[in-house]
């Protein structure tokens, strides 16, 4: 009996019916458990698994055969076609505010919902997308986990960012810290907003302020920067730009 | 690439037009090409957060997303929520909304991952037809032309979070 015939024959006896396909990756031993989205609630009954009985298939699966499971959601037409539903209705609605929308599900009947808009929304726009999302759901039977709004491009730089440049051009001033944030495709709304944003990260202690009104970080400030062991690494942007300018 | 998308939709037409053994053919190498579609654009996404992680090997992306970019996301916003950056709350929603969208994105290149392989290597097994669709191990045709589509909206979504935590900028 080979490993396929094996675990479908396991599957049969432990009236695994959620299971909707698999496969067996024999170079890698590993066996691929697809079970549909829709059939996924928080608690297991007939016909519907929870996370914790999927849990306990794929231990009892790796004890019984030589093997490694891998449970994985896979889409489900119905939630695909609510998610369209949803976008449909949103863009015709709102087709100056909102470009596109993406809903994930946790298990079948809930939802994270997240909503690409051309900028950031006000108030009452907000309220009102917000509101229709609501509605939406609950006629669908779904729970929200959470409705999130993003911003093709960030309309101004992020705390990270600000200390990712002043990593890489420190000792610099508010003009230089704009220039390269700039460089990266972010814009700073004004001068006075930047020295907020630095004024607080000062407090922080994560940066200080030489007298001749330079930034620099702190060792707080720098354990706050992302650094990764390959070439796009905020360390190499640092050795690049000093090899660059040939003063330090 | 954009354009192997576009392939997979052509192939997929002629696929419908065709019987027997040429439908197969165009059939199964449709749904190879749904599958490059998604895995380049989940590449792209692995460029911009490592430039190591570009060429790691088709199965490995899938754990690859859901434990070490996650870890990463998981750590970086830790350090910002401590040191008063982010409050506590938007550091428990980013990992949250982070995880959704990495598994998300896993889960679908399992799945196309193994249909592909079928694809490939497995002639025995035929593309089935009826009416207005096809399908192959199980996975509809609807579903495969899918696979981009929904990898690139949890794309944005893990690319704007990396963002706001400085992961990618």
């Amino acid at each position: 009996m080979s490993i396929r015939e094996a675990v479908a024959g396991f599957l049969e006896t432990s009236h695994a019916t959620y299971v909707s396909f698999f496969h067996v990756d024999e170079s890698s031993k590993t066996v691929i458990l697809e079970v549909p989205v829709s059939l996924l609630r928080a608690k297991a009954g007939k016909g519907v698994t929870s996370k914790r009985q999927l849990a306990y298939l794929k231990r009892n699966i790796e004890a019984l055969f030589d093997l490694r499971a891998v449970i994985t959601l896979r889409e489900a037409q119905q939630l695909t076609d609510l998610e369209s539903g949803l976008r449909a209705a949103l863009l015709r609605n709102f087709p100056e505010r909102v470009t596109d929308l993406y809903m994930s599900f946790p298990t079948g009947n809930a939802t994270q919902v997240w909503v690409m808009v051309k900028e950031e929304l006000d108030e009452a726009d907000g309220k009102a997308v917000r509101g229709h999302i609501v509605d939406y759901l609950a006629n669908a039977a779904l729970t929200s986990e959470g409705i999130e709004f993003l911003s093709p491009s960030l309309p101004e730089p992020s705390i990270a960012a600000i200390l990712r440049s002043l990593k890489a051009i420190s000792p610099g001033g508010m003009d230089q810290i704009m220039n390269h944030l700039l460089k990266r495709g972010y814009a700073c709304p004004s001068e006075r907003w930047l020295s907020g944003k630095l004024d607080a990260a000062r407090k922080r202690r994560l940066i200080v302020r030489n007298p001749l009104g330079d930034f620099s970080l702190t060792s707080l400030g720098l354990e706050l920067v992302p650094h990764t062991r390959s070439g796009s690494s905020s360390d190499v942007e640092r050795m690049l730009l000093l090899a660059r300018r040939r003063r330090w | 690439m954009p354009g192997l998308h576009q392939v997979a939709e052509h192939l997929s037409l002629q696929a419908k037009t065709l019987t027997g053994d040429d439908a197969d053919a165009f059939g199964r190498s449709a749904f190879n090409r749904y599958y490059y579609a998604a895995y380049l654009s989940v590449r792209e996404l692995l460029a911009s957060l490592d430039t190591s992680w570009e060429a790691s090997p088709h199965s490995a992306i899938p754990d690859l997303l859901e434990i070490t970019v996650m870890r990463q996301v998981r750590d970086q916003a830790k350090r910002m929520s401590t040191s008063g950056l982010i409050t506590i709350a938007r550091h428990h929603s980013l990992a949250k909304q982070a995880g959704q969208a990495s598994s998300d994105i896993a889960s679908i290149l399992r799945a196309a991952y193994g249909v592909r392989v079928v694809a490939d290597y497995r002639p025995e097994q035929r593309v089935a037809f009826d009416r207005l669709e096809f399908r192959l191990a199980q996975h509809t045709h609807a579903e495969a032309r899918n696979w981009k589509t929904r990898v690139d909206r949890a794309k944005k979504v893990l690319m704007s979070i990396s963002k706001e935590l400085g992961i990618v900028y």
